[in-house]
């Protein structure tokens, strides 16, 4: 028992200060649950099973009440993704500005499915809903940066740029 | 009078000739008796004779042990058991109808969602001792393998009656 | 009280109740699939839509609390409109494969699409397909079928404590999962697939077995914790096919031990014919055979008799009469995890309902893992818990409750009398004192902290003190319970209707047991001894296994080794080997009988299985010894045999008359004064023998299914706490008052230091004999 618990990874001691000022916001620390799961996101860079877990018992909570959340919200990764998270909006605002063919150009170029990660780990696409900028339709969030009224020229330019950085963002 | 008449009747056997001309008749007109066993009647494709248990063309059992025709059985005739398979699917690990108890009613039939349980145009099953009329799983099935050919025919006649 | 309109029908229904539990307790149909009365409203089928005039949308109401003067339709066009909707929309993703389905027949989908639904379906596309999880030994899964409807989760949250089912992903995407590692940890896993209103959770034993309608249902009582859990035996012919709680019964969940020891009934253990040992093996006789085989084994001899507590009411009294008739002072024992025979202040048994104490200001556990115990018991008190009420608990190992005590304090089997006297310091020092209680108080030289946990709940005004095996199977539990008792009468937790002392029993019928054979019983451990002592000619075991029960194996075993064994009982066991002589006796589920739970309440199943085979009730049984070891038969019929009961225990007198809800009271010894002991501990180590909900009672042991979880849920057969180990976990000697023996060892933190944890079963089964031990040097 005790093997895996330490193999599980660990927050460290200002992140903990963090968490605990956080919960002492709230009246239950399962409140606290959606600011943690972001901290998680930001040091482990995805939310890995082992993260959930450490998550759960930071908050004690139920691992499954974790993995409710983690599963519910699409900003939240389980899988690693690579230095660019280029994310498509497909909802109908996008999608009538052409979102699709932005998927399938990116997917195209880069030779990956949609959710998929590049061999070189720089590019990862996925499709998200909404991303509230119906008026820039379409609308791809790469990392946290919103790229508004792009095409497929646009992405190309941005992916040769991205490649030259070697992978510097 | 009465009695020459009576007289002329009798001893020119009158009567004798009409009975002769009418078998006389008949003997030449065209004949309508079927016969049986090497003449047989048409049957209707929803005749209800001898129960069969069908297979899918893969040779899959078609029955799925739902027990809609045990519970519908007027008669009490049927008796299944079943198990969840190897594979996970519902199969019987028995399925037997006492003849001698049902009724031909055809609601196994009209029950079954999966076509599984029918009843052939067979009739012909009379047996020696009515231990012979208690038709277990193998049997049923090897009726179904035998006529086939004539269930899968009759259903199809039958669908676009049922609508 | 509110009072509202439901189909311009006047009602009154307590404020705060939903809509839909008014319209239930006043018969006004509703249908629903998400609410379910014992678990929170989630409000998200929508299934249970009503009109309520002046609101200008229909309102889910489950999830409406009643107003005054509320008007409220049920029935009405708009509404079936809207009820076929939601029904379309459910079944949009639902796979047609009800004919396959175990639900079908007794499915709410199924019921409410040929009430509520369109008779065609519009949806053409693509359905959904869901991946199946395996949940274990006891739930089977067909997730496709699942409409969300999160029974089951809150299910898991709420009354499980376990939160291992949950609501993955959204949208279309949603799915309910689970993390399970080999089986769902719950002890109350089985009642998902009841809960679950449609064919997604189904119970895995029964699966594609039988169909809803082809089942006769026979009340019972459940004999396997004293809890006695109303139950309803579902069965087809002579099969069960399986076990549910009864509806409208007393508790709505009942345990996995309860609900799947069924197998047991039809395995290879039970005793279906009488049988005699014949060149070393048991052969099948007749009656005549076996019961002249039985005569002449125990005519005239010194007999023991031991037997199990489960039996009914009636099989229990003709125990008794056969003692009387023909067996007149032979020793006579029942109970095989009581060292201490001495009379308690207060005897086996509860003196509150379950749901009196659920109600109760505070509730104490002492020394009982309730969860293993009494699953249904700890059910409640988590719903308590829960609820914000506290509930503490002093023992030697934080059990698992799937929930946290409010207070907790973890102790070793010594310091119990130190605990006791250390409240009884504080409860004094307030003002609160009882006749004998200081000098209980001087009799114990130390003083325990966990003490001022006691004395705090004492303080309440009500205050349910759970006194359990730790105490229970003490050497000295007599003086302890003395103890437990002054200090709830200082408190004045001990006046009728406020009696807060509880003795959780080990076995059914503990009132009525300490009534009928008050005065006759002796120890177990006594008993064996006398029979390996040769004060004893043969054995009579009467569905007691001491072999695989209780804390006198070793005694059990020499006793068995030395002289004859009659056994009467329904499963072999292990002791069968030792038998020279096997009488079949009807299953709990097989006879018309009386039950008496651990509350004092009366239970009479009336309508029972067919028998299997040779088997007769164990009255029966005991009548046809009477009659042929030479004595008159002292009843020939129920009707006689009860009004023996009634003359042992008088409390029975109305119970096979009235239709009533009828409880008798657990003894009361106010006599019973035992001064603290002040013998000083021999040995460095205390030894606790654990109990195990899938391996105690011999009908656990004959039923694969429990066996099964058994090895899942298993922990080290030898548990102690990390630092008291001092090594690495694995073999090493143990020092007993019988010698040495050398054990596997396992270490858990939530082990009170100096305490050996020991499960009854393998090589270290032995030891739940002692009750002090020591470990000889260091790995073995």
């Amino acid at each position: 028992m005790s093997a895996v618990e330490q193999a599980l990874p660990q927050f460290s001691s200002k992140r903990l200060e963090e968490i605990k000022t956080l919960i002492a916001r709230y009246p239950h620390s399962r409140s606290a649950l959606l600011p943690v799961l972001h901290m998680a996101q930001e040091d482990f860079e995805y939310l890995s099973m082992d993260v959930q877990k450490l998550v759960a018992k930071t908050l004690g909570l139920h691992l499954m009440a974790v993995r409710e959340v983690v599963t519910f919200y699409t900003m939240f990764r389980e899988k690693p993704c690579g230095t660019y998270l280029l994310e498509v909006c497909t909802n109908a605002g996008c999608m009538l500005n052409g979102a699709d063919e932005l998927v399938r150009h990116l997917c195209d170029t880069l030779e990956i499915k949609v959710g998929g990660t590049t061999p070189d780990g720089l590019f990862t696409v996925t499709e998200v809903e909404c991303a509230g900028a119906c008026a820039g339709a379409p609308v791809v969030q790469i990392n946290n940066a919103y790229h508004e009224k792009v095409d497929a020229a646009h992405m190309d330019v941005f992916i040769t740029e991205a490649r030259g950085q070697g992978g510097k963002k | 009078m009465s009695l020459i008449k009576r007289a002329l009747k009798t001893w020119l056997l009158l009567e004798l000739l009409r009975g002769m001309a009418l078998t006389g008749k008949y003997l030449f007109k065209k004949k309508i008796t079927v016969e049986y066993p090497e003449e047989r009647t048409p049957l209707s494709p929803r005749f209800r004779g001898l129960h069969a248990l069908r297979r899918y063309e893969n040779g899959e059992e078609r029955c799925i042990a739902c027990k809609l025709c045990e519970v519908v059985c007027p008669a009490l005739a049927i008796l299944i058991e079943s198990e969840e398979r190897d594979d996970g699917t519902r199969r019987t690990t028995r399925y037997d109808i006492d003849m001698s108890k049902c009724i031909f009613c055809g609601f196994c039939q009209e029950a079954c969602p999966v076509d599984a349980i029918v009843e052939t145009q067979e009739f012909e099953y009379a047996t020696e001792t009515r231990a012979n009329l208690y038709y277990t799983k193998d049997m049923l099935l090897d009726v179904g393998k035998r006529y086939e050919s004539q269930i899968a025919a009759n259903i199809a006649v039958d669908v676009p009656r049922k609508g | 009280m509110t009072a509202l309109y439901i189909n311009d029908e006047e009602v009154t229904v307590t404020p705060g109740t939903s809509i839909l539990e008014a319209c239930r307790e006043n018969g006004a149909e509703v249908p629903y699939f998400c609410y379910h009365p014992e678990l929170s409203v989630a409000a998200n089928c929508r299934m249970c839509l009503v009109e309520i005039e002046g609101w200008n949308k229909p309102a889910a109401s489950c999830c409406t609390p009643v107003a005054e003067g509320m008007k409220v339709r049920t029935q009405t066009e708009a509404l079936e409109k809207d009820r076929e909707m939601m029904m379309e929309y459910l079944l949009i993703h639902h796979p047609l494969d009800c004919p396959v389905c175990d639900q079908g027949g007794a499915c709410k989908l199924q019921d409410y699409a040929v009430e509520h639904g369109a008779s065609h379906g519009r949806y053409a596309e693509m359905k959904r397909a869901v991946v199946d999880h395996d949940l274990g030994p006891f739930v089977s899964t067909c997730m496709t079928r699942c409409i969300h409807c999160t029974r089951c989760v809150r299910f898991a949250d709420e009354v499980a404590g376990t939160g291992d089912m949950g609501v993955l992903d959204r949208g279309d995407h949603m799915r309910i999962d689970g993390i399970v590692e080999d089986c769902l940890s719950s002890e109350l896993s089985g009642n998902l697939s009841d809960i679950c209103p449609v064919g997604a959770l189904l119970d895995k034993p029964s699966h594609d077995v039988s169909r809803p309608w082809e089942v006769t249902r026979h009340k019972s009582t459940c004999t396997q914790c004293p809890q006695g859990c109303d139950i309803t035996i579902e069965s087809r012919g002579d099969e069960v096919i399986r076990i549910r709680p009864e509806k409208d019964g007393m508790e709505p969940w009942i345990c996995d031990r309860g609900r799947y020891v069924y197998d047991a009934f039809r395995s290879e253990q039970r005793i279906l014919e009488p049988k005699v040992r014949e060149s070393g093996g048991l052969v099948a006789a007749s009656w005549d055979d076996a019961i002249g085989r039985a005569v002449e084994l125990m005519k005239g001899k010194r007999v023991g008799i031991v037997f199990s507590p489960d039996w009914s009411v009636e099989g229990l009294t003709s125990i008794r009469l056969l003692n009387d008739a023909v067996f007149e002072g032979a020793k006579v024992a029942f109970d095989l995890h009581r060292r201490d025979m001495r009379s308690f202040a207060f005897e086996e048994g509860l003196a509150m309902t379950t749901q009196q104490i659920e109600d109760s200001g505070q509730v104490v556990i002492l020394g009982s893992d309730l969860r293993q115990r009494l699953p249904v018991l700890m059910q409640r008190l988590r719903k308590r818990i829960n609820a914000g009420k506290p509930v503490s608990r002093i023992g030697a190992m934080n059990y698992r409750t799937n929930t946290e005590p409010t207070k907790d304090s973890l102790i070793r089997p010594r310091d119990w009398s130190a605990v006791i006297a250390f409240a009884m310091q504080q409860v004094s020092g307030l003002g609160k004192t009882a006749a004998g209680m200081d000098a209980w108080m001087a009799g114990v030289e130390g003083r325990h902290e966990a003490g001022k946990l006691l004395a705090d709940a004492l303080m309440d005004d009500s205050c349910a003190l759970l006194v359990g095996e730790e105490i229970r199977s003490h050497e000295d539990a007599a003086a302890l319970i003395y103890g437990l008792d002054l200090l709830m009468r200082a408190c004045g937790h001990a006046e009728a209707g406020k009696d807060g002392r509880n003795l959780i029993s080990e076995g059914m019928n503990p009132q009525l047991l300490s009534s009928v054979f008050g005065d006759v019983r002796t120890s177990a451990g006594e008993l064996f001894d006398a029979a390996s002592n040769g004060e004893l000619d043969v054995l009579l075991l009467i569905g007691s296994d001491p072999q695989g029960d209780g804390l006198f194996s070793v005694q059990a075993k020499q006793a068995m080794d030395k002289v004859p064994l009659v056994q009467v009982g329904a499963i072999s066991g292990q002791i069968s080997e030792y038998a020279e002589v096997q009488l079949p006796a009807a299953a709990y589920s097989e006879v018309e009988g009386s039950f008496v739970n651990m509350e004092g309440r009366i239970r009479v199943a009336e309508n029972p299985l067919s028998s299997l085979g040779a088997e007769r009730p164990l009255w029966k049984v005991m009548m046809r010894l009477i009659q042929d070891m030479g004595g008159d038969i002292p009843a020939v019929n129920l009707d006689e045999l009860r009004a023996h009961v009634i003359r042992f225990a008088p409390q029975m007198e109305h119970a096979w008359r009235s239709s009533d809800e009828l409880m008798i009271t657990a003894a009361r010894n106010n006599t019973a004064t035992h001064a603290s002991s002040t013998k000083a501990p021999s040995r460095s180590l205390d030894l606790i023998s654990r109990y195990s909900m899938y391996r105690e009672g011999a009908w656990v042991r004959a039923s694969d299914l429990l066996s099964e979880a058994g090895c899942l849920h298993a922990l080290d057969d030898v548990l102690v706490h990390p630092n008291t180990l001092a090594g690495a976990e694995g073999e090493r000697v143990v020092r007993t008052s019988s010698g040495e023996q050398s054990v596997h060892v396992g270490s858990r933190e939530d082990v009170v230091p100096g305490v050996l944890f020991v499960a009854k079963r393998g090589v270290a089964g032995d030891l739940s004999s002692e009750s002090e031990v020591d470990f000889v040097g260091g790995a073995a």
